[in-house]
């Protein structure tokens, strides 16, 4: 199954909390987005109902706490909602684990900004590791 | 590129003089002595030649973190095995998985893409049950061979793999003969940090040897430092395994046919219970094939997973339980290397980008630690890739998302070190390589199953280095430490060995002391599975002087 518009702007707005932009881009503007959405079209595949299910409880979470959908809201609320999954101390009614959702967030986050090509274009020099792989 | 050195098969026989199945750090090593003793040899190698671009650098498929996959083989699909864990649940795991306890398969074996790390065991590690008593339940148990009968093969892995290191300061820890081949990899920034650490803790330490050119040996340049060593293969050709020394010396013969995508299906015995050959699979145009060869001798050199593997998966009228496992040994005593260790944060950065990144080590903690049993060697760490620092380094007050992660990685990154080692298991005889008939791989042979874990012993001694580690980082002015404790677990792995024990008794050892199974004249084990410790360092090195020990004493045959 692959995600529908709704969710994906969900994922969008969850990932460039999770790996936010300071001086160096943020999580979209380094196609961690592509990478997630692939992974769940491909080696994560098992992983994609997970997905939707705790991309729409996501939506529903910013309801119930903060009164508007989660791409919606400004960004300290966001974090707000998210600080929420990753406690566990959830309002809405979770289909599927929020604090286990949350980790495979932030997983894959890792994953799309230090290990994928186009994260990597912008992590590595952060970090000072070499970006071209020496002669 | 590496296969670039592999000419043309020989001509193709059905009988030989010997058939070694693994093609890794010890049968190419067999197979090179034998051919250049004039022997017909045919190696077989499960795995295939990978070329530098064939392993690649994909940050999440690797040796060193393999997510959705991994860069050595064996392949994904259709290798499976079986982990049962404490609980007794058993699950079926793939090559890249945890559980599975890969190391590697393709020519060269773990040497393709290994960091290279190449250290003698102490003399007290082949004598761990004389020295420290056996743990009740333990299978801890001395070798039946000592350091010194093992001496001149360690120099002659040295020399023919080729080692580079420091002479005098390891010929003050273990008698040798003669000093490596090349000079020892140069200080680093890390170094000279954790030198300073040590020697306010009145701590020896040394450069770490390491199977590098770190000078133009063997018609192969020196090592480019590059930040990729460990996981993966070598751009310039300068790391040192089977695949580009005693492989390609044995191909120069002529006399030895390399077989790649090769898998042994079980030993052929004879009606009178004599091994007279291999049977095994290969794959061809989408068909696979089943074919037998003949051989005066057989050597097993699978690594000790899948060594133990086949001689279980060989079984027949004679040999119920399977070859050499007439006291139900085969299999038994799997170890690996617990790796404790800790970070620590300095003040100012150290990473000065220079690969492959470990280059210092002490001893002091791998023998004569009061209260505990055997120790371990302590070294800093290879040069670690970004999201592998990311997944592993962060510590438990950092947070995991947001700016203060992104600052954290900012900042950490350049300023870590970090410190860990192998530790000397205490053997169980509960963890152990048996094989699933209900669970088969693409071949139909049943796959190993893996179960148990090591004597809890070894976790003692894993938690005692994790505080010299702590220790050691401290000294070093880290302005923060932080660590995981160890737990108790089932280790094998990259460093896996025990499962065909040596020793001199039929009883209570599968081999000989020259790696021949125990009621045959023909079979052998040239591999990890010898081992009956593991020692507090990297085996690689071990593996090799036994083959060169165990192949020459073959060859003279």
């Amino acid at each position: 199954m692959e995600l529908d518009d709704c969710q994906i702007a969900l994922l969008r707005a969850a990932l460039d909390r999770i790996v936010p932009a300071d001086e160096v881009r943020g999580a979209c503007a380094c196609g961690v987005d592509r990478y997630v959405v692939r992974l769940l079209a491909t080696d994560g595949r098992d992983l994609a109902p997970l997905y939707a299910a705790g991309l729409e409880a996501l939506d529903v979470e910013a309801q119930a706490r903060c009164g508007a959908g989660f791409a919606a809201l400004p960004a300290g609320l966001q974090d707000l909602v998210l600080t929420s999954l990753e406690t566990g101390d959830v309002l809405a009614a979770w289909a599927v684990p929020a604090q286990h959702f949350f980790e495979l967030l932030c997983d894959h986050a890792a994953e799309g900004f230090y290990g994928a090509a186009a994260g990597a274009e912008v992590s590595w020099p952060m970090i000072g590791f070499p970006l071209e792989p020496s002669p | 590129m590496a296969n670039d050195r592999i000419p043309a098969g020989a001509v193709t026989l059905k009988q030989y003089d010997a058939i070694v199945v693994g093609a890794g750090a010890a049968g190419g090593i067999v197979a090179a002595l034998l051919c250049e003793a004039g022997k017909h040899v045919l190696l077989l190698e499960r795995g295939r030649a990978l070329s530098f671009e064939q392993i690649g650098r994909d940050p999440l498929r690797n040796q060193r973190i393999s997510l959705y996959g991994h860069n050595a083989g064996p392949d994904i699909d259709g290798n499976p095995r079986v982990r049962v864990d404490a609980a007794g649940l058993a699950q079926v795991v793939r090559p890249h998985e945890p559980g599975y306890h890969n190391n590697a398969a393709c020519v060269g074996g773990g040497t393709r893409v290994y960091g290279a790390q190449a250290w003698r065991f102490l003399p007290d590690d082949f004598r761990m049950a004389s020295r420290y008593g056996v743990p009740p339940g333990s299978s801890l148990a001395d070798w039946p061979i000592t350091y010194d009968e093992l001496a001149p093969f360690y120099a002659r892995a040295e020399q023919e793999i080729g080692v580079a290191g420091d002479s005098a300061a390891s010929g003050a820890l273990w008698p040798r003969a003669a000093g490596f081949p090349m000079p020892p990899v140069p200080p680093t920034l890390t170094s000279q940090t954790l030198r300073r650490g040590a020697e306010r803790l009145g701590w020896t330490t040394l450069t770490p040897p390491l199977a590098i050119n770190t000078v133009p040996h063997a018609d192969r340049p020196a090592c480019s430092q590059c930040v990729w060593c460990v996981g993966f293969g070598c751009p310039v050709d300068a790391k040192n395994g089977t695949h580009n020394t005693m492989i390609p010396r044995a191909l120069a013969t002529g006399l030895c046919e390399l077989v790649t995508g090769a898998q042994a299906g079980r030993i052929e015995v004879s009606g009178r219970g004599c091994v007279t050959g291999v049977s095994y699979f290969v794959e061809a145009d989408g068909s696979i094939e089943q074919r037998t060869a003949e051989a005066a001798v057989v050597v097993v050199s699978g690594g000790a997973i899948e060594s133990a593997r086949l001689l279980l998966n060989s079984a027949s009228a004679l040999h119920p339980q399977g070859l050499g496992n007439e006291h139900g040994l085969v299999g038994r005593n799997l170890q690996g290397h617990y790796y404790p260790g800790a970070y620590g944060l300095m003040e100012e950065p150290v990473w000065d980008g220079v690969g492959p990144g470990v280059s210092i080590a002490t001893c002091r903690f791998n023998h004569g630690n009061e209260g505990i049993i055997g120790g371990g060697m302590l070294a800093n760490e290879f040069i670690k890739l970004p999201l592998i620092f990311r997944r592993q380094a962060l510590p438990p007050d950092v947070p995991r998302w947001g700016l203060a992660n992104k600052q954290w990685m900012r900042h950490a990154y350049p300023r870590a070190l970090h410190v860990i080692g192998p530790v000397q298991e205490i053997p169980s005889p509960d963890a152990r390589v048996t094989v699933d008939p209900s669970v088969r791989d693409r071949f139909g042979s049943p796959v190993a199953r893996l179960l148990g874990t090591t004597d809890a012993e070894t976790v003692r001694t894993a938690e005692f280095m994790r505080a010299r580690a702590e220790e050691w980082l401290g000294a070093s002015g880290a302005v923060r430490v932080w660590s995981s404790p160890p737990v108790l677990g089932l280790s094998a792995g990259q460093h896996q060995a025990g499962t065909c024990r040596m020793g001199g008794d039929p009883a209570t050892s599968v081999c000989d002391p020259l790696g021949r199974v125990h009621g045959h004249d023909n079979l052998y084990v040239i591999d990890g599975s010898l081992h009956v410790t593991n020692g507090g360092f990297n085996p690689a090195l071990t593996i090799m002087a036994l083959a060169f020990r165990c192949g020459d004493s073959l060859a003279r045959r």
